[in-house]
């Protein structure tokens, strides 16, 4: 399957800012870059506050890394990715299946 | 003549719009919308629901109570609550200009401010009661 993964895939990893409040500001900064194959698997829309921003859904593949996080973002072609499903191929640690959810800023 | 429920609309957005301490917290031009439109970014503020009703005593005047709706990413309530005290600030007890009619006076009522099923939005409903009188 290496072969195929001939896309590139930017993985972000969130930077808080603690706001002295118990919150905190949230930005993304670059983690890692790695290869990737993936496909459209449905459309999604963003809804908050009468914003019905449509987006995408995409399956992406990639080698099995052991620091894939929920909280992450995910970088593709200038689209921007919310993890929403991690799972793996099998029990061999070969590759990762990750779906994401396109969000707009 | 133009009816007061749309002059207050028009007088409040454009209020609202020019205003520098809010256009700091939601960019300039401000993010202010009746209607969102789908590529709009957070933060932004939405006008809400509004009631009408007459104001007795009153020849004219109309109790218009109009909701101000607030959606944040910041991770956490700091964000919705520094523009909900800026759009209090500016609405409290505060006069506007109108087509044809004026404010006689304004009120704030209540805000409530919560997190959305999303898990990532913040959203702060806050309500102001205003009077308005004809001036033509």
């Amino acid at each position: 399957m290496i072969g195929v993964l001939r896309e590139e895939l930017i993985l972000l990893a969130p930077v808080r800012i603690p706001d002295q409040g118990g919150g905190f500001d949230i930005q993304y900064s670059v983690h890692d870059t790695v290869r990737t194959r993936s496909e459209t698997r449905g459309s999604v829309f963003d809804n908050v506050g009468g914003r019905r921003a449509g987006g995408q859904t995409r399956l992406f593949t990639l080698r099995y890394r052991d620091d894939l996080v929920y909280e992450m973002r995910l970088e593709h072609t200038g689209r921007r990715y919310r993890i929403t499903d991690i799972r793996e191929e099998d029990d061999r640690k070969r590759y990762h299946f990750v779906t994401g959810e396109e969000v707009r800023p | 003549m133009i009816g007061a429920p749309w002059s207050l609309q028009i007088g409040l957005y454009t209020y609202l719009q020019q205003s520098t301490e809010l256009q700091s917290l939601i960019g300039n031009p401000a993010r202010l919308y009746d209607a969102v439109p789908p590529d709009a970014i957070f933060p932004f503020v939405t006008i809400g629901e509004a009631q009408v009703k007459d104001y007795p005593g009153v020849d004219g005047a109309l109790e218009h109570d109009i909701r101000i709706h607030i959606y944040s990413r910041w991770g956490g309530r700091k964000e919705v609550k520094q523009i909900a005290e800026t759009v209090h600030d500016l609405l409290h007890e505060a006069t506007f200009s109108l087509i044809d009619h004026r404010v006689a006076h304004s009120r704030f009522v209540f805000a409530d401010i919560f997190r959305q099923t999303d898990a990532e939005t913040f959203q702060a409903v806050t309500r102001f009661r205003i009077v308005t009188e004809p001036t033509v």
